[in-house]
């Protein structure tokens, strides 16, 4: 027995670590996968102290509660003042205890901050010195700025602090819901077919020598069962070799992924990137029983009898039925796009997201079921219309076995539906945010919204900055509700209008314009409404105005919001183009090392041919075509599916569908170039496997 | 007869062990030679230096007044693909082309239309006794069968030489005779030369005359059997 | 036949006594038919009468009367043909080509040589044999046919003793 496992050593050897790859890069991503919800859950978590109000329960004396979500530069600064009304007051995590009145405790990176700052534009908004540190226990993300400002109760309650008696302790909830973890279980699956259909691929490495093996194997009396034994315990020593490689660089990526990856901007504790022990035991026990799975249906295709691998006679041709389900998806994008989902209830976005996303998983599984039947017919096109040997062989090549040929490419061409699906529905989503939003707040302007504070000291203030130009003050009988008085002239140097008023009712309307549905003269006997900064455009001028303004005063920029929809959307794109890109690698590492398999399979008739008198050239053209032409033929089809998805979704939200750009068409065609380059770097194998001197006529 | 291919002083090595150690060997237009000796003594290694698939060590390889063995890679490939036809033992036909499309294969490699080409194929398959079987896969034909189509693609571009190599040794006597039978006639009836290898009297008794591979050296049979035979006969 | 030239080797070795020729003949040929005295005295007699062999002494001893046998020009020159001349192709010609074999070792005349030549002839014999089947019909060709394997089992045979004469050269001399 041991001469018979050693005669295949070196092939046993190549799919052992192709195996071992596969095996390592899925249990890797997986586990990375399952890290996004508890990191999520920790983010919420720690976070959850930053919802107190005077409904939080109670848990300790009482205390004053004034919280801000203030800005600087686009980030989120949490500010909360506070004053201990007892001996006992709740407490923050990660504080030892509530600042006194002229005590500061801030988080690191606040900290870092102040030090680089202008004090005027940051520090003002701290009264006091900075005494203590905020631990990472009360921070949602390492480099979030929170500070707590501890100032005399009077001064608190003043200014309209709240008084509570115990912290927020549950989580609000935001960033885990049911959605993001159907969209994560769709991510971690779309990672993990390709890498399935790559183990596969692996498996399927020298199987004819392997099954000339096992034939010799039951030729000397094991049964059936025994090979199928001897395969599994093969393939699981490698799927085992692979867990524990991938487990390490799962453990080795947790770091890297805490440091780099970002979400709304910030990055994770890297102690909540951490999947959960259940999971990873799911996982380390599941991956290897897939690998088995995957590889024994991948040998079931060819018995192995004691006479050796059954004669290969013709495959069934794959039958009109496999088209049902890209039919099904096909008219549900019919109906989605008929349907109003800007203008629906509640259920009724339940329902149509239930609608999208089972039109969704039609699409991507009518793709998988569908591609063999498109390779079938291509083949039929192609060997009507070809001209030349290469042609004709590649033609029938794929007809003899289209499941094999697409199996081969079907990687590439979820990757391609998917891609498009986001990217198409991504392109929309910044079309309307680039739609120009004429009544907006100016980049170089600043609304100021006093509120009930004096607005006479401020308006002082704000005109003694040297980075200001001009206000505007923009006053409001409260008797005359959607009307302001205020020269529109004047206005339109802050705020993005038309002369003559009212403002257009669509787009960004500042908060102080919001409901205004009419300009009166001005009159100065009004109280202020809103003061409209026209500064320098300097970012730490909008910033030093934000730090005159005392609690409960807004002060908000223009760019505070579309700043962060922004943000969000080039995460959303980064993230799906790293997956997309490590989904383009596995599925082209897949294909590679399918064309490698099919080569050496059919190495004889090749290489008498050559013999004979085939260039090698042909061979090669051979090869390349009947790889090529099946994996544009289903990834243009994966990209029209896709753009449709795309349209059906923008146009059931009500937005205006433009499509991906030219650089995303760019993009997909460079891919399936890189992947047609990266398999054909067996291209040269080509010439040493089929190299006809090496013809042994036994 | 003119010579066409020649060998002469053919010297082979492959790693430690010399194939071939000066063999000399001629072939003349429309003959048909058979090639025998023991396992290992060189004959597959000789035609595949005749044939321009191997690129010998020293000694020339004269094709129609050329020198085979000073062509370039492609420029053999061309010479394999127009002048010589080859059968091999088995499994050289492609397994995804149907019966008749593997005849085909040298004429569309040519350059020939397919339809000229699957036409002018499917007239060898009534030939040599294959009616009927132009839309079978090879795994869906006998041995004899496999072999006689392997027949009718190495011979349907109307080749000079047609080399064999053990082309019955997968096949049981009856069959083997009657691929031999084809083989010769067809090749007889159009002028090809044949070589063919083999270790079996019975295939090499089909060849006009038979030379003896030992030891990377060849004996031309025909030359004992009328000098010293004949001459031993006279003599009693 | 046979027996004549074998007894012809032995004589060309050493001048024999008829009991000596036999035993030496018994222990070089063992396992193929046994020489009786009275085959091998009809033979030495017919060589004698042939002028291959002669009688060189008689001496007397116990019983009758022992005659001493050489070896003459004429007996060798008829041997070196005999060993050199392929037989024709024919049914159970085994016994001769071995004995040729065998005889060639034992003088250290070139039985390779021989070996080739029978080869030459035999599948000139097969090639005429093919030829003639071909256009025959198929009664004759069976019968062409049983002619053929057994020419083709000989022509094995030639192949396989040329392959294993250095062992057996080695073990004869």
């Amino acid at each position: 027995m041991p001469s018979v496992w050693m005669g295949a050593r070196f092939t046993t050897l190549a799919r052992f670590a192709l195996t071992a790859a596969g095996v390592a890069v899925g249990v890797t991503l997986v586990l990375l996968t399952l890290t996004a919800v508890p990191a999520l859950q920790g983010r919420d978590h720690r976070a959850a102290w930053h919802a107190t109000t005077a409904a939080s329960p109670a848990t300790a004396d009482r205390a004053l509660w004034l919280a801000s979500d203030d800005h600087f530069l686009g980030r989120d600064l949490f500010l909360v003042r506070v004053a201990a009304l007892g001996p006992r007051p709740p407490v923050p995590p990660g504080l030892e205890r509530l600042p006194a009145p002229g005590e500061v405790a801030v988080s690191p990176a606040l900290r870092d901050l102040l030090a680089t700052t202008p004090p005027e534009a940051l520090a003002a908004r701290l009264p006091g010195t900075v005494t203590a540190g905020i631990g990472a226990a009360g921070l949602a993300y390492p480099e979030e700025l929170v500070a707590v400002v501890g100032l005399p109760p009077d001064q608190l309650r003043a200014a309209g602090a709240a008084e509570i008696s115990g912290l927020a302790t549950t989580a609000p909830g935001l960033l885990v819901n049911d959605a993001l973890r159907v969209i994560l279980t769709i991510g971690a699956v779309g990672l993990l077919t390709p890498v399935v259909i790559f183990i596969a691929a692996s498996a399927r490495v020298a199987a004819a020598r392997r099954e000339q093996r096992f034939a010799a194997l039951r030729l000397v009396g094991a049964t059936r069962g025994q090979v199928a034994a001897m395969a599994a315990t093969e393939t699981s020593l490698a799927a085992f070799a692979g867990v524990a490689l991938g487990w390490v660089g799962y453990l080795l990526a947790r770091p890297v992924v805490a440091a780099r990856v970002t979400f709304d901007g910030a990055h994770f504790m890297a102690a909540d990137v951490r999947a959960p022990a259940a999971h990873q035991l799911v996982v380390l026990l599941g991956v290897p029983l897939l690998t088995v799975a995957a590889t024994v249906v991948a040998l079931r295709r060819a018995q192995v009898t004691p006479l050796g691998v059954r004669q290969r006679v013709r495959t069934r041709a794959p039958g009109l039925w496999r088209l049902t389900p890209v039919a099904l998806g096909v008219a549900g994008l019919a109906t989605i796009a008929s349907t109003d989902l800007a203008n629906s209830s509640t259920s009724g976005i339940a329902t149509a997201q239930l609608l999208i996303g089972g039109t969704f998983g039609s699409l991507l599984l009518g793709l998988v079921l569908a591609g063999p039947l498109l390779c079938s017919l291509l083949a039929r096109l192609l060997s009507r219309l070809s001209r030349s040997m290469p042609e004709l062989m590649a033609a029938r090549r794929i007809a003899a076995d289209p499941y094999t040929t697409f199996r081969a490419i079907s990687g590439v061409a979820i990757a391609a539906l998917v891609t498009t699906m986001f990217a198409g529905t991504a392109a929309g989503v910044e079309a309307n945010l680039d739609r120009p939003a004429p009544d907006a707040l100016r980049a170089d302007a600043v609304e100021v919204l006093p509120g009930t504070r004096p607005a006479a000291p401020l308006l002082t203030a704000i005109r003694a900055d040297p980075g200001v130009r001009g206000t505007v003050v923009a006053r409001r009988d409260p008797a005359k509700p959607g009307a302001i008085a205020v020269p529109c002239r004047d206005l339109a140097a802050a705020v993005n209008l038309t002369c003559p008023a009212p403002p257009a009712p669509n787009g960004l309307v500042p908060r102080g314009l919001e409901g205004i549905t009419r300009l009166d003269p001005p009159d100065e006997r009004l109280p202020v409404h809103a003061i409209y900064v026209v500064t320098d455009g300097a970012p730490l001028t909008g910033e030093r105005i934000r730090s005159l303004a005392p609690p409960g005063v807004r002060v908000s920029t223009g760019r505070d919001i579309v700043e962060l929809d922004h943000r969000q959307l080039t995460e959303l794109e980064a993230g799906l183009r790293l997956a997309m890109v490590f989904v383009l690698l596995v599925a082209t590492a897949s294909l590679t090392v399918g064309v490698a398999a099919g080569l050496v399979e059919r190495r004889r008739p090749f290489t008498l041919l050559r013999a004979t008198g085939l260039q090698l050239g042909e061979l090669r053209r051979t090869i390349l075509l009947e790889t090529a032409l099946p994996l544009v033929a289903t990834a243009v089809c994966g990209i029209a599916l896709g753009l449709a998805a795309s349209a059906a979704v923008a146009s059931s939200t009500g937005r205006h569908w433009t499509g991906p750009g030219p650089a995303f068409f760019l993009t997909a065609v460079a891919g399936l170039i890189v992947t047609l380059a990266v398999s054909s770097t067996t291209l040269p194998l080509v010439k040493t496997v089929t190299e006809p001197t090496s013809v042994r006529f036994e | 007869m003119t010579t066409i291919l020649a060998g002469n002083g053919l010297r082979k090595r492959f790693g430690l062990t010399e194939a071939l150690r000066g063999a000399d060997m001629s072939v003349r237009a429309g003959e048909v030679v058979a090639v025998m000796g023991p396992s290992g003594s060189g004959k597959s290694t000789l035609l595949h230096c005749l044939a321009g698939i191997l690129r010998p060590d020293a000694g020339e390889v004269v094709f129609d007044g050329r020198r085979v063995d000073r062509l370039s890679d492609r420029r053999r490939t061309q010479l394999r693909r127009g002048s010589f036809g080859f059968v091999f033992q088995f499994g050289q036909l492609i397994p995804e082309l149907t019966a008749v499309e593997n005849v085909a294969t040298p004429l569309l490699l040519a350059g020939q239309r397919r339809r000229a080409a699957i036409g002018a194929a499917s007239v060898w398959f009534d030939r040599l006794g294959l009616a009927g079987l132009q839309e079978r896969l090879p795994g869906e034909l006998s041995g004899g069968q496999a072999q006689r189509v392997a027949v009718a693609r190495a011979l349907v571009g109307r080749p000079r030489v047609l080399f064999a190599d053990e082309p019955t040794g997968a096949l049981d006597t009856a069959a083997g005779d009657d691929v031999m039978d084809l083989l010769v006639a067809s090749a007889r009836e159009q002028d090809t030369a044949t070589v063919v290898v083999t270790h079996e009297p019975r295939v090499a008794a089909f060849a006009d005359r038979t030379v003896l591979v030992h030891d990377g050296l060849v004996d031309d049979e025909s030359d004992v059997d009328k000098s010293d035979v004949d001459g031993g006969v006279a003599a009693r | 036949m046979t027996v004549s030239y074998a007894l012809l080797t032995l004589l060309e070795e050493n001048e024999r006594h008829g009991y000596d020729l036999k035993r030496a003949y018994d222990q070089r040929f063992d396992g193929t038919r046994e020489l009786t005295f009275g085959a091998l005295y009809r033979a030495l007699s017919q060589l004698v009468k042939g002028g291959q062999a002669t009688v060189v002494a008689i001496e007397p001893g116990a019983g009758p009367e022992r005659k001493r046998y050489a070896i003459t020009e004429a007996g060798v020159t008829d041997l070196q043909r005999w060993l050199a001349e392929p037989e024709d192709p024919q049914p159970h010609l085994q016994t001769v080509l071995f004995m040729k074999v065998m005889l060639a070792l034992m003088s250290g005349r070139p039985a390779k040589a021989y070996l080739r030549a029978q080869r030459a002839h035999h599948m000139s014999r097969m090639r005429d044999l093919t030829t003639r089947r071909r256009g025959a019909d198929a009664a004759a060709a069976l019968r062409l046919d049983y002619e053929l394997f057994h020419v083709e089992a000989d022509l094995r045979w030639i192949d396989h003793a040329e392959s294993r004469l250095t062992d057996v050269a080695a073990e004869v001399r």
